[in-house]
């Protein structure tokens, strides 16, 4: 070492102690992965004990070896341990070696403050082979992605991202559930480009029906923009179409000059990480958007990136959409009928089913999770309240019934075996596991009873709001019929008592499958979830206020 | 350039994760030579009791 080299190791050990030393590059971040992967690599070939043991062992005779039975059993399964051990760890050290990944962003504005709140690398392999299955998310979703991945989003100047199920499945290991639709958002600032390129693809009939409006906040304030549109990709055939929603959103510039509302996934305002995929090779286009072809008339394919977000930002919309839900079935859910969404349960499951997650610990994480979103609201704050009420109360489900017959059945188990699906069809769920694991059948069981109850909550809140509305004007037009006849208030009064009814078999039917929860069982926890709040929060005030119309209208009926 | 904040301290996050990842393999690691240390001495226990045993009777 020569001097100026001594030198300039003192000053660094000096900035070191100071606390002013440089913040780590990248380049150290591949150098400490490398450092490491050889060190553990060493720590293991360096088994001074092993090599004499393994000496040891060739000198055994048969004797020695009636006396250790086993003993090379032994010895190889610790071998087998330390190698799977070391590949473990070199596996994870790897994993923190990022790669960021932007070359796929044409027009990326890198120095933004957007970019300075975004992180984008390589999706991990594991992710990109469960993206590349083509079982898991269909060829037609992936030509679609490519589509406007490649032709439109690919050309943004600031970040964007795919969330929702495209962004879920990548992040689970076990779902039978396959996209369906395109959820895309992406910066206010992009909002012409986008509209313009995704008008000429409408043009060139490779989307259709492009329609663009705004998203209203619950407060009625005008939010983001919405775009939406079928990627048709040219095909005639609607069964080959996929649905896609973008929302451009307001990003960090715009906030900063002014604009007071955060989008509902904060993308470009605060730190979020992306990751980018391979999505699929498809045919060049130009800046016309039509085919590149070779100086031989042959087509030229490219293999198109995109962006998704990592599983914390899927986690961040399902924990989102939740607090949405639940605040909504609190703040008397019956006056909010209109906007009740039964996917609670669904997204509650999926939150437990990622990557991150799979343990019961995780409903309590969820709660952690729901409690560090910021801005503290005074909604947030109730509706962890609402969940940790829920969850408690599932704890303390009655345990009596189930001593003859053992640890309870469960939930899950019972739909799985006995779930209605309507007149005439076979009851129980389909639930096809590819392999043999006990936690893949357990998994996909849950998700299947949870969409099984998802689809039966559903069904009867809408069942319920159509009827409610027919019966209000039944109610309102012979209460305020000053010539009403008796055969008139009494049908009305009827028609109460039959809609009380159906509303008690409702309630009845949820509460017998609240009962058969195992409390022991944290996966029941997902689909008994949203039954209290349907009990408690939409039929008991639907009844409450149908008991107050029969009174008024008796009351009619006596001063006639 | 501008400096990335948000990158920079994933960075020392990545970093400090790999020291952690070390320090566990190096708990395992010693977990699996302690077992093969306890063969191995329990081989050179009796490897060494036999030849007492040899010079025992070679001196019979």
């Amino acid at each position: 070492m020569d001097n100026q080299e001594i030198n300039k190791k003192e000053n660094e050990e000096a900035q070191i102690e100071k606390g002013e030393a440089k913040e780590p590059t990248r380049e150290e971040l591949v150098g400490k992965v490398e450092e490491m992967i050889s060190r553990v690599e060493k720590d293991h070939n360096d088994d001074e004990i092993l090599n004499r043991l393994k000496d040891k062992l060739i000198h055994l005779s048969d004797k020695d070896l009636t006396l250790h039975p086993g003993i090379i059993e032994e010895v190889n399964s610790l071998v087998d341990e330390a190698v799977r051990l070391v590949r473990k760890t070199v596996e994870s050290i790897k994993e923190e070696e990022y790669e960021p990944s932007i070359d796929h962003l044409k027009n990326y504005k890198q120095d933004s403050v957007e970019a300075q709140h975004t992180k984008i690398i390589k999706a991990s392999e594991k992710i990109q082979n469960r993206f590349n299955d083509n079982e898991k998310i269909h060829l037609k979703m992936k030509k679609a992605i490519a589509l406007v991945c490649g032709q439109v989003f690919n050309h943004c100047e600031n970040p964007y991202a795919l969330i929702g199920s495209n962004c879920y499945i990548p992040h689970t290991e076990y779902s039978a559930k396959i996209p369906d639709d395109l959820d895309v958002i992406f910066g206010i600032n992009d909002y012409d480009m986008v509209c313009e390129r995704l008008s000429k693809l409408e043009n060139k009939g490779l989307i259709s029906e492009l329609k663009v409006s705004d998203v209203l906040n619950t407060d009625g304030t005008k939010g983001d923009k919405k775009i939406h549109c079928w990627i048709t990709n040219g095909s005639p055939n609607e069964d080959d179409w996929v649905e896609m929603e973008c929302f451009a959103q307001n990003m960090a510039t715009q906030r900063y000059n002014g604009a007071d509302n955060k989008s509902y996934i904060p993308l470009g305002d605060e730190d979020k990480e992306l990751e980018v995929i391979e999505i699929i090779e498809v045919e060049a286009r130009d800046e016309n958007f039509d085919i590149i072809k070779n100086d031989k008339g042959e087509i030229v394919y490219e293999k198109v990136k995109g962006n998704i977000g990592s599983e914390k930002v899927a986690r961040e919309l399902y924990l989102k959409n939740i607090i949405k839900e639940f605040n909504l079935y609190n703040k008397n859910g019956w006056e909010h009928k209109a906007m009740l969404n039964a996917k609670a349960l669904q997204r509650i499951f999926n939150l437990i089913n990622m990557d991150s997650e799979g343990t019961e610990e995780s409903i309590n994480n969820l709660m952690d999770e729901i409690a560090k979103i910021r801005p503290k609201t005074e909604t947030i704050r109730k509706v962890r309240d609402s969940l940790i009420f829920i969850w408690n109360q599932f704890k303390s489900l009655p345990v009596e019934k189930e001593e003859s017959i053992g640890r309870k059945k469960g939930l899950v188990n019972w739909l799985v075996e006995n779930a209605d699906n309507g007149e005439g069809k076979e009851k129980g769920l389909n639930v096809s596991a590819k392999g043999d694991s006990e936690k893949e059948k357990k998994i996909l069981s849950t998700e299947a009873a949870v969409d099984f109850i998802t689809k039966e909550t559903n069904n009867d809140l809408k069942e319920i709001s159509t009827r409610s509305e027919k019966l209000k004007l039944k109610y309102e037009s012979v209460l305020n019929n000053e010539n009403a006849s008796k055969e008139e208030i009494e049908g009305a009064i009827e028609d109460i008592n039959k809609e009380r009814t159906l509303l008690i078999k409702t309630s009845i039917k949820y509460k017998g499958y609240m009962d058969m929860a195992n409390s022991e069982d944290g996966d029941d926890f997902c689909v008994y979830a949203a039954m209290p709040e349907l009990r408690y929060h939409f039929i008991l005030p639907y009844s409450v206020e149908l008991v107050a119309n029969k009174i008024s209208l008796k009351k009619k009926l006596e001063n006639q | 350039m501008v400096v990335i904040k948000f990158v920079m301290d994933d960075i020392k996050k990545h970093l400090n994760n790999i020291k952690v990842i070390y320090q566990d393999y190096l708990k395992k690691l010693g977990i699996i030579r302690s077992k093969e240390k306890a063969i191995l001495s329990e081989l050179t226990r009796e490897e060494e009791k036999r030849k007492i045993e040899e010079i025992r009777n070679s001196i019979k």
